[in-house]
């Protein structure tokens, strides 16, 4: 027996309690997750019950398919580079120095992260695509598809290579200085080698969302700039070839696998070395300092906010020129005109339908997966962590397409509408995991033995101390869990009806219709998702800061 | 209500973290448990309370055996030297807390709440939250909370660890006339002697997770009997014995029992120090340090003759820990 083994206060549980509070999340995402993921993995490359690896054979010498792959890699390369390029100096502004607005503008910068892939899509397909704003027509080639990846992953450069740029400490910077090291030189010599860990695994999560890049690509490039996560998409909607397509998938998750090892690889050795205090920003001194960050805040706040006001300015454009709300106002009264047009309000009512169901189960499961984490047996609870995380970084498509081919045993499940809001929860639990488990963490054992002393027994303890600690930061969770559920394509492409179309799956389909009346509902559209995302990160940024000020 | 502890042994892995405790606390009683850090004072606590199982052993309360019982089934309240006051309630929802868990309706455990916090002078502070009190404030609270569900035996893990030194005595005080009202029995666990001969009628010494000494305040400072035991509760000049020809072993020699005499001991003034409105002066005697009240003024590195009286020095018996 055990002597350190507590009888009241919660520590981590025997084998009996462990199962127990890992089995639901367990169950949950071995079903809806790991399950799906094998059957393509079986699809992808057995035939009839057999081991069949001819299908890789066909992949590997089609020549489209090479291509696909070819340009899924050089994309995703070049959108990695240039998101460092560009977003470095940012990063170095809102590290080391305090300005007025520093907290909007910081909020500012992860609206393109948190925006809906196909909203991305969309403002660029305003901006420089066949219709475009600026008179442009860039669709279809590789710029609009890098600037668009720019666009969307600037916001993990500046707070991934920013918040270890607050950790440099700037008299080392000065000790080079005062060697005769020019400011360049320095930064070459001091700064940026200091910086490489950060770099690094920034640089390995920007690749990963260029590699499986799909709304983006979808709506900006065409049959030859097209990733595998598209090409999987459109061999198994398009051409129902669903073997090809499970090969892709294997394919894809194989490359997801390698970029998450490196990138955990990456995240630890940056954690080792980062070890020191955030060094107090400062306001910039000098005239030349404060131009330099003059213009680096202009330039970052030009290349976030012009797409968006420009969306924003399409969408109100009325037809004879000026401007108007005739393009919401159709959102209403177009259906009545068109019998074959999706409902615009419907899609709205769906996705916040949809959405409501997501967070519950994404807080459910979270909440159960994050209890799991705290106080299963240790070693259970370090493979678990891995296994919930894992949904973040498998593609969208490649969740739905697994329901899709898996999710007709025991029961038939694919004609459900649940399968939505549930594919939506799989990406939305990583999120109410990483929010409550830290908080959860902190709770000192102290007031669990405080309760269990005062009374309460295991299960009183976790209702009355644990649960309400926790609950801001599992609201946090939730709201990410809305956000992602309101602007989810990839996975609902598969498994929404026609009778149940999402925000995002209706602005899809006006972007495939002629005219300018279903253009302009996209961009309505685009522009309430905007909005709703907008919101969210608001909700969140207040939520956080009043956690700061203590309860 | 009393306490029997009977051939306790914790251990953490292969490490004991106490051997063979007995101790019997009766009814009423204020017993203090002393040591150093790591002597095992916590882990007793925390065994008692029920949130550390022993490996051996038992825990009685008033004939009853709770040893495996978990600790929300105990009637044994826990103060803990950082308060654990419940950050996401406020005082009355902290001091209500055990009535609740305990199932009092909502409208008597207001009440009772209420007279807890008017016991530890409190009262108005209901809708405050624990981060807007001062740390005294705190540590009144967490008594109320810990009293309020009436239990028979009160635990108190160094509960003015973290005062300041200047508010410490009252809030003794405070505490002692509280406990004394409440006529429960407690275990007062410090490393610090004066809380400990403050607060307890009777007291045990804990070290490397065994008891050296038990007994009342007076008679352990009357007979420390070891070394250690004299030296941890405060006796000073607890030297070797032998060269001086006082004893076979160690013995503690009170200020007392040291006059400045023409024949005897040939002392060298080390150091001269002001103490507790006093001078006194360290002595090396052959080689020991030896402490005295300087009555008649003598300057550092002077050499003077001090006489011993030896029926007043307590003669220790060799350490065996």
């Amino acid at each position: 027996m055990d002597g350190n083994r507590t009888l009241g206060g919660i520590t981590r549980l025997g084998p009996v309690g462990t199962a127990a509070v890992v089995a639901v999340p367990a169950l949950f995402l071995g079903y809806f997750y790991a399950y799906p993921l094998i059957s393509i993995t079986v699809r992808g490359l057995t035939s009839d019950g057999a081991i069949d690896l001819s299908v890789i054979g066909r992949i590997v010498t089609d020549e489209t398919l090479q291509g696909v792959a070819l340009f899924t890699v050089t994309q995703a390369l070049l959108s990695t580079i240039l998101t460092i390029i560009v977003g470095l100096p940012t990063a170095w502004v809102f590290a080391r120095f305090d300005f007025p607005g520093k907290r909007v503008l910081s909020a500012a910068t992860l609206v393109p992260f948190v925006l809906p892939t196909l909203v991305v899509g969309t403002t660029f397909l305003n901006m420089l695509g066949p219709r475009g704003i600026l008179g442009i027509d860039l669709s279809g080639t590789l710029w609009i598809i890098l600037i668009a990846h720019v666009f969307y992953n600037f916001a993990i450069v500046v707070r991934g290579v920013g918040s270890y740029w607050a950790r440099i400490d700037p008299r080392i910077l000065e000790a080079a200085r005062s060697l005769g090291a020019s400011p360049w030189t320095a930064f070459r010599t001091v700064t940026l080698p200091l910086l490489r860990p950060a770099i690094a695994s920034t640089s390995s999560l920007v690749f990963l969302f260029a590699f499986t890049s799909f709304g983006v690509v979808l709506l900006l490039g065409d049959l030859s700039h097209s990733t595998i996560e598209v090409e999987i998409w459109r061999q198994a909607t398009a051409f129902l070839r669903v073997d090809v397509a499970s090969t892709l998938a294997v394919l894809q998750l194989i490359g997801v696998g390698v970029i998450l090892v490196l990138y955990g690889r990456f995240e630890r050795r940056t954690r080792a070395e980062f070890r020191h205090n955030v060094i107090a920003p400062t306001r910039p001194h000098g005239r030349r300092q404060r131009t330099l960050v003059g213009v680096i805040l202009t330039t970052a706040i030009l290349f976030i906010g012009v797409p968006l006001a420009l969306l924003v300015a399409r969408s109100l454009q009325a037809p004879g020129g000026g401007f108007g709300f005739n393009n919401y106002r159709n959102l209403v009264d177009l259906p009545r005109q068109t019998a074959a047009f999706i409902d615009p309000i419907e899609a709205i009512a769906n996705s916040l339908r949809f959405a409501a169901v997501a967070v519950v189960i994404a807080l459910g499961i979270g909440i159960l997966a994050s209890a799991a984490l705290s106080y299963a047996n240790r070693r259970v609870a370090r493979g678990f962590d891995i296994f919930v995380m894992l949904p973040l970084g498998t593609s969208a498509v490649t969740i739905g397409f697994g329901f899709l081919v898996a999710l007709d045993w025991p029961i038939d499940l694919r004609t459900s509408i649940i399968l939505i809001p549930i594919a939506h929860a799989l990406v939305g639990i990583p999120f109410v995991v990483r929010s409550v488990n830290p908080t959860l963490g902190s709770i000192q054992q102290h007031l669990r033995e405080a309760a269990a002393t005062l009374g309460a027994d295991r299960w009183q303890t976790w209702l009355t101390v644990d649960l309400r600690l926790i609950s801001r930061a599992a609201l946090v969770g939730g709201a990410f869990a809305f956000a992602i559920s309101m602007g989810e394509f990839g996975a609902t492409t598969f498994i929404a009806r026609p009778a149940t179309p999402t925000i995002p799956i209706a602005i899809f389909r006006y972007l495939g219709r002629p005219g300018a009346a279903p253009f302009g509902a996209a961009l309505a559209l685009s522009v309430v998702l905007m909005v709703v995302t907008a919101a969210v990160i608001v909700a969140i940024d207040s939520l956080g800061s009043s956690k700061e000020s203590g309860l | 209500m009393s306490l029997q502890i009977s051939n306790l042994t914790v251990m953490y892995g292969d490490d004991a973290a106490l051997t063979d405790i007995n101790l019997s606390i009766g009814d009423g009683e204020r017993f203090a448990v002393m040591g150093p850090s790591g002597a095992g004072k916590s882990t007793l606590l925390r065994v008692i309370a029920g949130l550390e199982a022993p490996r051996s052993g038992t825990v009685v309360v008033n004939g009853e055996d709770i040893t495996t019982a978990p600790a929300h089934k105990r009637p044994v309240g826990l103060m803990f030297q950082d308060n654990a006051l419940f950050p996401h309630m406020n005082v009355l929802g902290n001091v209500a807390y055990g009535l609740r868990m305990h199932g009092m309706p909502k409208r008597q455990r207001k009440d009772r709440a209420r007279e807890l916090l008017d016991l530890v002078s409190l009262d108005g502070f209901d809708e405050r939250h624990p981060a807007s009190l001062s740390g005294g404030e705190q540590q009144r609270v967490a008594l109320a909370r810990t009293l309020a569900p009436r239990p028979s035996l009160v635990l108190f893990d160094e509960p003015l660890g973290a005062i300041d030194q200047t508010l410490k005595d009252d809030l003794m005080l405070e505490l002692i006339s509280i406990v004394k009202a409440v006529g429960t029995t407690s275990v007062y666990v410090t490393h610090d002697r004066m809380e400990a001969e403050a607060f307890a009628e009777h007291m045990a010494i804990l070290r490397g997770g065994r008891v050296v000494r038990s007994g009342s305040p007076l008679s352990i400072w009357q007979d420390p009997r070891t070394a250690f035991v004299a030296g941890f509760i405060g006796h000073r000049n607890v030297v070797d014995g032998e060269p001086l020809g006082l004893h076979n072993g160690d013995v503690v020699i009170p200020a007392a029992a040291i006059q400045r005499d023409t024949n005897g001991h040939t002392a060298r003034v080390v150091a001269r120090t002001f103490r507790d409105g006093a001078y006194e002066v360290s002595l090396d005697v052959g080689g020991q340090a030896i402490v005295m009240g300087d009555t008649l003024g003598a300057d550092e590195g002077a050499t003077i003759v001090i006489d011993i009286d030896d029926t007043k020095v307590l003669r220790l018996l060799i350490d065996e820990v």
